[in-house]
């Protein structure tokens, strides 16, 4: 684990622990900040008013730094809005209210542990900050603006790295490339706001007289601004450097960038707090950089540890930190063992409460952990296990960037208890809860349920309302991770309906709409699903109503739009997202999706307001996106542009789709693909090969099909994206016949099929996936021939291949082969060579409906060409008993109603269109839904066009 | 003794020049003696109406009274009204009354108020200084009394004491004030009845004792007696005159009684725009009883802000910091917030452990 997530929760998570933060980003425009730079967060009050003949303006900083001081973040914003309705307010502080509620977001974000709530402050944080420059462009606090711009991408990179820490795969290359992202365009940024701060400092005279105590504040002022922004500066180094393995070259060289910038920074200001900070900061660098940092990192730490001025107590703390994980590193186990316990012994009971204070306990216990193979006495052993795990257990009490690791000590060195239901018993309420929590902390859901529902048994729950709702609450969280999710909806819904006001309540209906999807993905049967599925827009329709205003409301939006579009209930869909408050760090993602469901109800209802209003969603979500900083490569943003680039496509605005995706494919195009990032290049090169190949641009469109199996996906993976991909095209292409659009039609199907030849005939890269998409496309397409030929090969060259026939699949993948190529020879009428195929297929697997079926096409087929009546019967015969049998299935599968719908095919053929008809209408009188809405859909367009044929 | 040969000849007139010198020192000093032997001072207020070098008087204190200090400059008396009077300071008196006056205004109470103790106890045959150093005390006392109800007893006992023993001090209007204020604040504010109506009836204690009077009544419930009590003072008090203020704030107390909440709220944040930025001894209590405005009104976000800003920028006032502390725990429970109320009541007891507000608040969130 890098030490530097300790550094990364002072920076990002934790108030009082936050030191850079503390001394460097309060101390910018405080008025009276050489007090407030070196107070102690716990317990120096705020500044006093001791003279202010400006009265009101300095008492509302003041009263506002106050409550920011407090962590009343939320009561500090209330504040400044009333301040911005009442008619007395100074104009001039007016004019700053969005520049001090900004601040007060970014101040709150580096506060919550909560990674949504961080994104969504940030974000309003930037909202807050345009406002306020839109409206006073060349304010005196204009450039400050600049430097808490910068500080929000800071604190985005640090967000983006500490999700990624809990993700895998694809989704964790993501964010870390979001994340060194951010950093880079931090780093841009201040280093844009540094310049004009230091020749607004450079710009103050030397000497000025202690009389002009306006011009003397102005310029300490000035001198603040600067040397924070120059620290930021440096610090981007340092946090960029954690998106990097230990000992990479990239690492190391950010590290060292470090190093030279807070050197230079200490040099200038040494005897500031922002120059010892940066002193600690180089330290830390040298530290991380390996065995060669240890020697200069420990000599600093030393030397800023033997400080006597009493305002360095905070940093002196948090440099006893580094520099008992230096020890550690140096192997100095005893003597870093030593120093965790004497910080935990000098600390308060809140500095112990800390993230810091966390991160000390957990040093202690892999200290003492450490030592243990050197401890011959078992009593010693023992007791060094002890304290370890008295250690870890607080620290798993606590969300932190350790918890993980902590558990994992604790699943190794405590004793395992097994829930004694005596012992249970005999436990009050809190001791109770604090088994449970204890468990719960370590992922022993058993363990945790056992307790909870001991402690619930212990509780009154109307005297003790809000114990028994704690201990509900924490149960239903238990039941849900501990895979008891009918159980979890329960106890959760009972706390969400019955006690809606209740603390863990809106909490709790979260808890039970994620328990009643999960029973929902669980369930088998579509009846059972479909009551499932009722209870949980039941459920989510309770949670917007009770909890408009709050994050768990969203989460509810979001579920009934998913449900509605699912269902093709656009306009509900629509609403749902729509609804999704503006606050919310899903908004846009929830205008894209109600923009979706706008575009498909206007193809649904053929409304063209529809499709405007659709399309401007998916627009404005775009740029809501780009606006708020997001990198091209983050899934985000390029699933929003991929669904306008669909809507283009299906518009026929083919250059629109491309010019909307080609900044994202350039931006992946200069990054690795890796297989944890190839999910997303491919879904984005999907939609730009389609709509290459809509354009009539092969080559383009070849390229992006090289890159889309240079992306490294699985076989199954490429399968599925091939499938998918012909799919698409193939709506492309109906789309166009739709729209009439014959030229366009034309030109898709001659670049598809260039595209697929190519695809055949090239040498490198070729994959089963690849040439049997080929294949299957150029058969839909209508070039059978090619098909067949295609087909062929692909049989050739891997049934033959032992290891593929082999491998998991193989012998399927064949047999689909073989079926394909069969299709492919009835509709390029070779008949025998169909009929010899199908026909060992039956004889290897009688029983294989594929086979089956195939065996269906090709007497229908033949009997199209004889139009013998023998053969007619024959081809009918055939499909009425397949469907006859696939009828005694329930519920009755697609191939049922597929087989009467060939059947009536066979008799329209015959000349009977009236009884084919007639047929299928007795078909959908017995089933109205025809298994499926495209299903529906082919029966009714036959049985229109059997009335025409009349 | 062998004649000094080296010395002239004394000639007559040299003999008498040097009686003259002799002669002169004594009565040179003798003009002086007065004045130094008793030098008191009596410190002017600034901009004061009476006209003295550098805004302060020196000379014998002959006489102090309710309302005036009697004090002969030269040959004449002159009669300092005592509000015009910023400070006194007396010739010999003890240093440890000087040393008392310094630790109260550098915040160290404790000290001070044994250091009273002992100049009162040092200065027993100086009556007005004696008077000085007991009403010093009292007052370090009750201020101490915030924080620890013991002492708020004792202040109480060494006030009465003192008020019955000094009718005529000038110290007295304070001493009685003080006391009627403590005793309101007392389970049965009722005892605070005496004081108020020995205050009446001191020379220019009337006004004070109104206020005071409706504080009483407020405390009864006697919404609308108080307000009648308060509409004579505030029309003839000066604007930004501690009277018109403390009568101001107390009538926005009666208002809220009544329910006329913006009323209420209307005349509190008239005295607080009145006061300067930096007087906590105005804006911390007024703040307060915006707090109890706006509470009282079911505002109690608001409320929690009115509080804050004595907690955070007016807590020099001790007596009403704990008060405030103690209102934002209650406001933060009664929003919700359990967790920022048992923070409030943390800060609370860690700056005044002994203060009754401590048990009060933890009582008002069920603790």
């Amino acid at each position: 684990m890098p030490s530097s997530r300790v550094l990364q929760r002072f920076l990002g998570m934790n108030r009082t622990a936050a030191f850079v933060a503390a001394f460097v980003f309060a101390s910018v425009v405080s008025p009276r900040p050489s007090r407030a730079a070196f107070a102690d967060d716990d317990d120096e009050p705020p500044a006093q008013v001791e003279s202010a003949p400006e009265a009101s303006v300095d008492v509302i900083q003041a009263f506002l730094e106050g409550l920011r001081k407090r962590g009343y973040f939320d009561l500090e914003r209330d504040y400044l809005e009333s301040l911005r309705k009442a008619p007395d307010t100074d104009a001039e502080f007016k004019k700053t209210i969005d520049f001090e509620i900004g601040k007060s977001l970014v101040d709150e974000a580096m506060s919550v542990g909560d990674y949504e709530k961080q994104r969504e402050m940030l974000e309003q944080a930037r909202k807050a900050f345009d406002a306020f420059l839109k409206a006073n462009p060349k304010h005196p606090k204009a450039p400050e603006v600049s430097i808490q711009k910068a500080k929000i991408l800071y604190q985005r990179g640090i967000l983006a790295r500490q999700q990624s820490d809990e993700l895998e795969g694809p989704d964790k290359q993501a964010k870390i490339a979001e994340s060194r992202t951010m950093f880079d365009q931090a780093r841009t940024s201040y280093a844009d706001a540094v310049k004009p701060l230091q020749d607004a400092y450079a710009a103050f005279p030397p000497f000025i007289p202690e009389t002009d105590k306006e011009k003397r504040e102005a310029k300490r002022l000035a001198e603040s601004s600067m040397m924070d922004a120059r620290l930021q500066l440096a610090l981007v180094d340092y946090e960029q450097a954690q998106t990097y393995p230990v000992g990479s070259k990239e690492r190391n060289d950010l590290l060292d960038q470090g190093i030279k910038a807070f050197e230079e920074l200490h040099k200038r200001f040494r005897t500031q707090m922002a120059g010892l900070t940066a002193r600690a900061m180089q330290a830390k660098c040298f530290e991380e950089r390996g065995d060669d940092g240890l020697g200069p990192a420990m000599g600093i730490y030393n030397e800023l540890l033997d400080h006597t001025d009493p305002r360095l107590r905070d940093l002196q703390r948090k440099v006893a930190y580094f520099k008992i994980i230096a020890l550690r590193k140096r192997k100095e186990f005893a003597l870093a063992a030593d120093e965790s316990a004497r910080w935990l012994q000098t600390a308060t009971p809140q500095q112990r409460r800390t993230a810091e204070g966390i991160a000390v306990r957990f040093e202690l216990a892999k200290n003492i952990i450490s030592q243990l193979p050197t401890v011959t006495r078992e009593a010693d052993k023992q007791a060094g296990i002890k304290k370890a795990v008295d250690e870890l257990t607080e620290v798993v009490r606590y969300a932190s960037p350790f918890k993980m690791e902590a558990i994992e000590y604790l699943r190794k060195y405590k004793p395992k208890n097994k829930t004694n239901i005596d012992s249970v018993a005999k436990l009050n309420f809190d001791e109770a809860m604090l088994q449970a929590d204890e468990a719960r902390s370590t992922n022993d859901w058993d363990r945790a349920i056992a307790y909870y529902k001991a402690a619930i048994r212990k509780v009154d729950p109307i005297k003790d309302e809000k114990k028994s709702q704690l201990a509900r609450y924490q149960l239903s969280f238990s039941e849900y991770f501990g895979g008891r999710y009918e159980e979890a909806d329960v106890v959760a819904e009972h706390l969400a309906r019955n006690y809606p006001k209740g603390e863990h309540s809106a909490q709790s209906a979260a808890i039970a709409m994620a328990a009643v999807l999960s029973e929902y993905n669980e369930t088998k049967s579509a009846r059972d699903k479909e009551i499932v599925l009722r209870r949980l827009i039941d459920l989510a329709e309770y949670t917007v109503a009770t909890w408009p205003d709050s994050e768990q409301g969203d989460i509810a939006r979001f579920y009934l739009g998913e449900i509605n579009l699912g269902k093709a209930r656009y306009a509900d869909a629509a609403k749902a997202f729509e609804s999704v408050r503006t606050a919310s760090s899903r908004r846009n993602e929830a205008l894209m999706k109600a923009g979706v469901a706008h575009w498909l109800m206007s193809k649904d209802k053929n409304q063209d307001e529809q499709a405007k209003t659709g399309i401007a969603l998916v627009q404005q979500a775009y740029k809501g996106r780009q606006e708020g900083g997001a990198p091209l490569t983050e899934p985000g943003i390029v699933a929003n542009a991929s669904e306008l680039a669909d809507i283009y496509l299906q518009q026929g605005k083919t250059k629109d789709a491309i010019a909307i995706l080609e900044p994202h494919a350039k931006a992946f195009a200069n990054s690795p693909i890796t297989p944890d990032n190839s999910a997303v290049v491919i879904r984005l090169l999907t939609y730009y090969m389609r709509s290459h190949i809509a354009d009539g641009q092969a080559d383009q469109a070849l390229m992006d099909m090289r890159r889309i199996e240079q992306s490294g996906g699985s076989a199954a993976t490429m399968t599925e994206l091939y499938f998918q991909l012909g799919k698409l095209l193939q709506k492309q292409m109906d789309d166009l016949a739709k729209r009439n659009d014959r030229a366009g039609l034309k030109r898709t199907q001659e670049t598809y099929q260039r595209v697929l030849k190519a695809v055949v005939d090239s040498k490198a890269g070729q994959t089963y996936e690849s040439m049997q998409w080929a294949g299957e496309s150029l058969l839909t397409l209508g070039y059978p021939q090619d098909a067949a030929a295609v087909f062929g090969k692909v049989y050739e060259t891997f049934g033959q291949n032992a290891e593929f026939a082999a491998s998991a699949n193989g012998t399927l993948r064949l047999t689909r082969t073989r079926l394909k190529l069969a299709q492919a020879y009835i509709a390029s009428d070779q008949d025998d060579k169909a009929k010899e195929i199908i026909d060992q297929l039956i004889k290897d697997n009688p029983r294989m409906l594929d086979a089956i079926f195939a065996l269906g096409e090709y007497l229908e087929a033949h009997a199209k060409k004889t139009k013998s009546q023998s053969d007619y019967n024959i081809a009918f015969n055939h499909w009425s008993k397949l469907a006859q049998r696939m009828g005694l299935r329930k519920p009755r599968p697609a191939e049922y109603f597929e087989s009467w719908y060939h059947a009536a095919s066979v008799l329209k053929s015959q000349g009977k269109p009236r009884e084919a008809a007639a047929m299928l209408k007795g078909i959908m009188r017995q089933e109205p839904r025809v298994g499926s809405p495209e299903m529906k859909q082919k029966y009714e367009d036959f049985i229109k066009q059997a009335a025409e044929a009349k | 003794m062998r004649p000094d040969t080296n010395r002239p000849n004394r000639t007559r007139g040299e003999s008498h020049s040097r009686l003259i010198r002799v002669l002169v020192v004594p009565l040179f000093f003798a003009a002086f003696a007065g004045s130094a032997r008793a030098i008191d001072e009596v410190v002017l207020i600034p901009k004061s109406t009476i006209k003295a070098p550098g805004g302060r008087l020196r000379g014998t204190i002959q006489s102090e009274s309710p309302t005036e200090i009697q004090i002969q400059v030269g040959g004449t008396t002159q009669n300092i009204p005592l509000d015009q009077v910023a400070s006194v300071r007396y010739d010999g008196q003890p240093a440890t009354l000087t040393l008392a006056e310094n630790r109260e205004s550098s915040n160290n109470l404790t000290e001070a108020a044994e250091l009273y103790a002992k100049a009162g106890d040092e200065a027993s045959s100086k009556p007005f200084v004696a008077q000085t150093a007991r009403m010093g005390r009292a007052r370090v006392l009750a201020e101490l009394g915030m924080g620890d109800a013991g002492i708020l007893k004792q202040a109480i006992r060494e006030l009465t004491t003192f008020t019955q023993a000094n009718p005529k001090s000038r110290h007295i209007i304070t001493a009685l004030e003080l006391l009627a204020r403590l005793d309101l604040q007392q389970p049965d504010p009722s005892t605070a009845a005496k004081p108020i109506a020995d205050l009446e009836k001191v020379p220019g204690g009337a006004d004070r004792a109104a206020t005071l009077k409706a504080l009483l009544q407020i405390k009864k419930g006697e919404f609308d007696e108080a307000i009648k009590t308060l509409d004579p003072i505030l029309a003839k008090a000066a604007k930004g005159s501690p009277l018109r203020r403390d009568a101001m704030l107390v009538k926005a107390q009666a208002l809220a009684g009544q329910k006329k909440f913006q009323d209420a709220e209307n005349a509190v944040r008239e005295v607080i725009k009145d006061a300067p930025a930096e007087d906590a001894a105005t804006r911390a209590p007024a703040y307060n009883t915006l707090g109890d405005c706006l509470h009282a009104a079911g505002n109690n976000k608001e409320a929690i802000v009115a509080y804050l800003y004595t907690d955070l920028i007016y807590s020099k006032n001790k007596v009403e910091h704990p008060r405030a502390m103690a209102q934002i725990a209650k406001m933060w429970h009664a929003l919700g917030r359990d967790d920022r109320a048992q923070e409030a009541i943390d800060h609370l007891k860690q700056e005044y452990p002994q203060s009754p507000w401590v048990a009060d608040a933890q009582a008002a969130i069920g603790k």
